[in-house]
């Protein structure tokens, strides 16, 4: 029916003639080969005989088995008006099969009669064909007698696909074009019959006295028309042409192709369909494009539908590919949509109309003048453009929609709540969702109306109307109209005169499934969250420019040690007791050596000094104030602690500068010059530090802690990791800053440096301190001796000179006693030595701070 | 103290290099529009990706899309996780916490610092895109997969709202890569965890047999914002997304903060 334009006699003569001629062969490309024959069928119950059923082979150029696909024609059509898609077919692999079908070609001997698709004449006929591909060799098939077989077909041709895929369990896919669900709802919607369609569907009817058409189909034609009703009768007539009855036995996946611009079969027809298949689990998509019977497709949406058709059937026929989304749509000015679900897009909600109370309208005598909603085959008419729609006054009403503020989309269909009374007790009502533009222009979308024929209304009753389904987009600043018509040129009211009253269900009114639709309650919820985010990040914002009073900084006093630890204490989870319980004074001006092995406790002691780590018992003072993260008179420290730490893609002068802007305000202060200059890096200070060597790092680093010139300066073993040029580098340094009388705090192994720097020192040893005081004090000391002895003999002297009444306590180290005397004369342990035997080699009187220091550490390990 | 923060941060490296490669996806996938624009692909869900090179406002939300489930991840991470793991192991962080100023507001400096970075590449993702979105498909309105067209205004609100849910989205991860920055020395290790940690939710919310337990899943409603090219916006899930990520950023800061604050400085 698609062709089937107004003038459908002279195409009919039109394709009368063409199938006259069509058996001459076809040009086709060269890779494909045609075959043209015939095959004959009984002609079943509404025609005598025999039918001769003609049809054309399109071969592709390879041999080797293929999967077929039928392409049957629309209403008036012949095989050869398909040869396109024929031989489109044949090209992309596939064995097609175009046929004309029974009354289309009434110059044949025996050209049978038209009946609807109907599955005692063409749907029987198209098994046959199947049967033809079933015994040939170069169709795939699923089974012996079992061809893989898919059918595509536009209008008429598309009715016979879905017909013969409820009623023939071989197919295997199917791709219906612009086809209907059910003849009832297409040719009768809401029980008011499509005059003016149907008579151009059955204008041979009357032109040739129905000798086309089969004797039942007729009948019912002509009872239909003449009252604008149809008997049960009728009515079961139309059901058995109609897929809607057998959808239920379909299971061969299927595309649905339908126009947007089809007044004929409506965007619901596919709808229906699509839907039912969907619930019943067979793989169904659904396309709606441009064009359709009122605006026939043009050549490139053909091509389009031949490429959809096309991956179809790759898909289920060949398992090949994969198929697009499951329902597109074609739009307005605008790139087609997709979406993963059937229409409706999105859910039906309210949409306000506005005016209220009941309107009056008329039906005119005759049903005439009316309404024009839609005109069949408008598009091809120049200056009349589909979606045209022209209203008699008096005869319509109509609500609108508040101006759109964003523009929406409406895909699928809705539905209106109406309350109807009718003086004759019966009402058709024609009702159209409309398009005003803010120039008032009106746009009925795709010319889709629905009908509704109300019996009891005699009394107010309320019913509710299936608005027609569309794919619209209403631009912003337009308004939705609501219109109800009591006539439409296209259908066939009541000729009795009538007066209607209609108004709008108060409480439910119009539901759309709009996209688009936007001020929803929804996004209150929203901007509640989002305030509360918002005013997070104000507090945030303010907690974190907010500071403190400003109130003098509580720097310590002058007159106490800088540094005062009293019975410190750092223990682990593991019972490890790194610092263990030392007391340490540091007076103003002291340099003081923290000695020590590695492990002693002191760079923990440093740590906790610095606020770093928590003590878990004692206290630690600076300038008489307790130590924490934090203290403001850590300003006054300097402090280097165990390596360097500098950030390696900055400079050496920005790593100085951001180091103390981190917490100062200005550089003001900070003496930065004076630092480098300690540092002595030359040029290098303006080089990024990663390109630093490890001693150029730690003189920075050691720099960086005498950044604004600091009271304290703690240095964690300064010279670690140095080479002998690098360390008296330091030791320079570390000259340097003693001589500005400044209090320092130096911890190492070395003890030359020690010896040749500080003034004072103390000694720990496995987390104790074991003796304080001044180098002069522990030098001076005089208390123990080193002898040697032969390495044979030193395990028993030591136990010899360790039983001595007198001598404190004895250790070996390097290849030597060293003891510990305790009131006794050196030369009665060397005589006592002697007397047992053993060769003394050497006795050292001269004392150096490392022995000191390695007697002090007790038996070392 | 923040503007410190800032220019210490900003001379690296790093962020140098995150903001490149924040950069050249949008210009990649400009360059892969412009040279192939064809219809999509059969066979695939309709995504916003068909629609890219409608407008500079489908490129921009495109792009947030398709960088806010790994990349910005990832370079949000490492701003996050790298602020103080990275002094950590540069030594730095012992030198900084000997100055006179408390550790919580060292702590929130960096916080912030991190945040700022963080906000900043979400943000000059979609911007960078509507540049250069704008210049490569014009500006016009915001083509949907399923709603239609919003206009410029609308297109335009809604890809802030957009930025803004995909910041708060980032919020998590910052929280996340925060806590593990003050857990550990080795900045790797800290955004590793986030990263780990994201990836292993967007696993478990895929686990349809976790049932409702997935809707605590900090990156469940990761992808809400995406309502808000649908009319009518239904704005649910974004509420609930909202409100469920509060304590996925709430919690690991205030441990972080707890944390760091009784921490021993081992580094």
């Amino acid at each position: 029916m698609k062709r089937a334009a107004p003038w459908l006699i002279g195409l009919l003569s039109v394709a009368i003639i063409a199938t006259g001629l069509a058996e001459a062969p076809q040009q086709a490309p060269a890779a494909i080969r045609t075959i043209n024959d015939a095959v004959e069928v009984p002609g079943g119950p509404t025609y005598p005989g025999l039918v001769r059923i003609s049809y054309t082979l399109y071969l592709p150029a390879s041999s080797r088995p293929a999967p077929a696909v039928i392409v049957s024609p629309g209403f008036g059509q012949t095989k050869q008006d398909v040869a396109a898609d024929g031989s489109a077919l044949a090209r992309r692999g596939y064995i097609a099969l175009a046929w004309t079908m029974r009354g289309f070609n009434p110059l044949a001997s025996e050209p049978g009669r038209i009946a609807l698709d109907a599955p005692d004449a063409e749907v029987a006929d198209l098994s046959r064909l199947i049967d033809v591909l079933a015994r040939r060799t170069d169709v795939l098939k699923d089974r012996p007698g079992d061809p893989k077989v898919g059918l595509m077909g536009e209008s008429y041709g598309g009715g016979i696909s879905l017909m013969g895929a409820a009623y023939d369990h071989r197919v295997d896919a199917i791709a219906p074009t612009i086809t209907w669900n059910s003849l009832e709802s297409s040719l009768l919607p809401g029980g008011v019959f499509k005059a003016q369609y149907a008579a151009v569907f059955f204008a041979g009817a009357a032109a040739l006295g129905c000798r086309l058409f089969a004797e039942r189909v007729c009948q019912a034609y002509e009872r239909i028309a003449q009252t604008g009703q149809a008997t049960p009768a009728d009515r079961e007539l139309l059901r058995h042409s109609s897929p809607d009855s057998v959808l239920d036995r379909i299971t061969a996946p299927t595309l649905l192709v339908q126009g947007e611009q089809d007044t004929l079969f409506p965007l619901a027809e596919s709808l229906r369909t699509a839907t039912r298949l969907q619930t019943r689990h067979v793989p169904v998509h659904l396309v709606w494009l441009h064009g359709g019977h009122d605006q026939p497709f043009d050549s490139s949406q053909e091509e389009r539908i031949r490429g959809l058709a096309g991956a179809w059937f790759d898909r289920y026929l060949r398992g090949r590919g994969s198929t697009g989304p499951v329902f597109q749509w074609d739009r307005d000015n605008s790139r087609p949509g997709t979406s993963p679900s059937l229409p409706p897009l999105g859910r039906l909600v309210p949409f306000p109309l506005q005016g209220t109370g009941s309107r009056q309208l008329s039906n005119p005598a005759g049903g005439r003048p009316a309404s024009i909603s839609s005109v069949p085959g408008a598009g091809q008419l120049a200056g009349i453009a589909s979606g045209l729609s022209f209203e008699v006054p008096g005869q319509s009403t109509h609500w609108d929609s508040a101006a759109l503020t964003t523009s929406r989309e409406l895909v699928g269909a809705g539905h209106v709540d109406l309350r109807v009374r009718s003086t004759t007790g019966e009402a058709v009502l024609f009702v159209k969702v409309l398009d005003v533009s803010p120039k008032g222009a009106v746009v009925l979308p795709g010319g889709a109306i629905s009908p509704v024929r109300l019996t009891g209304v005699g009394r107010t009753r309320s019913v509710r109307v299936t608005l027609p389904a569309m794919s619209h987009v209403f631009p912003a600043g337009h308004r939705i109209r609501l219109a109800l018509a009591t006539t439409d040129l296209g259908y066939a009211g009541p000729l009795r005169p009538a007066s209607y009253t209609v108004e709008l269900d108060p409480r439910t009114g119009m539901a759309l499934p709009l996209i688009g639709l936007s001020g929803g309650k929804g996004y209150r919820g929203l901007g509640l969250v989002f305030g509360l985010i918002l005013l997070a990040l104000l507090l945030i914002a303010g907690w974190v420019l907010w500071r403190r009073r400003r109130r003098a900084p509580d720097l310590g006093d002058d007159d106490v040690p800088p540094v005062l630890i009293k019975g410190l204490v750092k223990s682990y989870s593991s019972g490890f007791r790194a610092v263990d319980g030392i007391d340490l004074v540091v007076e103003r001006g002291m340099v003081l050596g923290l000695l020590g092995p590695n492990g002693a406790g002191k760079t923990t002691t440093l740590r906790m000094l610095a606020g770093l780590i928590t003590p878990t018992a004692g206290e630690v003072r600076l300038f008489g104030r307790p130590v924490r993260s934090g203290a403001p008179v850590l300003s006054r420290v300097g402090f280097f602690v165990e390596g360097p730490g500098l950030l390696p893609h900055l400079t050496g002068r920005d790593n100085l500068r951001l180091y103390w802007t981190s917490t100062a305000p200005s550089m003001e202060g900070s003496f930065v010059d004076e630092a480098l200059e300690i540092a002595g890096l030359g040029d290098a200070v303006d080089r990024p530090v990663r390109t630093y060597s490890h001693g150029m790092r730690q003189r920075l680093a050691i720099a960086q802690s005498m950044l604004g010139r600091p009271d304290l300066l703690v240095l964690d073993e300064p010279t670690n990791g140095l080479d002998p040029p690098q360390i008296k580098e330091v030791r320079e340094v570390l000259k340097a800053v003693a001589a500005t009388g400044r209090t320092v705090l130096v911890s190492s192994h070395l003890l030359s440096e020690v010896e040749q720097t500080c003034s004072h020192v103390a000694v720990m040893s496995r987390g104790k301190m074991v003796a304080q005081g001044t180098v002069a004090e522990l030098l001076a000391d005089d208390g123990t001796v080193r002898i040697e002895v032969p390495a044979g003999q030193i395990v028993r002297a030591r136990e010899l000179v360790a039983g001595l009444p007198g001598v404190r306590g004895v250790a070996v180290l390097d290849q030597a006693l060293v003891v510990e005397l305790g009131g006794m004369q050196r030369a009665a342990v060397v005589a006592a030595l002697v007397q047992a035997d053993f060769e003394v080699l050497g006795v050292a009187s001269r004392r150096r701070l490392e022995d000191v220091f390695l007697e002090l550490l007790g038996e070392p390990a | 103290m923040i503007g410190v923060e800032l220019k210490r941060q900003a001379k690296r490296r790093r962020t140098l290099y995150a903001f490149l490669a924040l950069l050249a996806i949008p210009v990649i996938v400009m360059t892969a529009l412009l040279v192939d624009g064809g219809p999509p692909d059969r066979g695939r869900q309709p995504e916003l990706v068909d629609v890219a090179s409608a407008s500079g406002l489908n490129f921009a939300i495109f792009l947030l899309l398709a960088t806010s489930q790994f990349l910005l991840v990832v370079v949000v991470a490492l701003f996050a996780g790298d602020a103080v793991a990275s002094e950590g192991q540069w030594g730095s962080l012992r030198y900084l916490l000997t100055r006179p100023i408390p550790r919580a507001a060292l702590l929130r400096t960096k916080l912030v610092v991190a945040g700022l970075y963080a906000g900043a590449a979400t943000v000059f993702v979609p911007l960078v895109s509507l540049v250069l979105g704008t210049i490569a498909f014009g500006w016009s309105p915001v083509q949907t997969p399923l709603a239609g067209a919003l206009g410029v205004n609308v297109g335009l609100s809604r890809l802030a709202l957009g930025v803004a849910y995909v910041l708060a989205c980032m919020a998590v991860v910052v929280a996340l890569a925060f806590l593990f920055s003050t857990l550990t020395d080795a900045p790797l290790s800290a955004v590793g965890g986030a990263v780990v940690l994201v990836v292993v939710s967007e696993i478990l919310d895929q686990v349809s047999a976790l049932g409702s337990v997935r809707h605590w899943l900090p990156t469940h409603y990761w992808l809400a914002w995406l309502n808000l090219l649908v009319d009518p916006v239904d704005a649910t899930p974004m509420r609930d997304g909202l409100l469920e990520m509060l304590p996925w950023i709430v919690v690991p800061l205030l441990v972080a903060f707890r944390h760091f604050r009784r921490k021993d400085i081992l580094s």
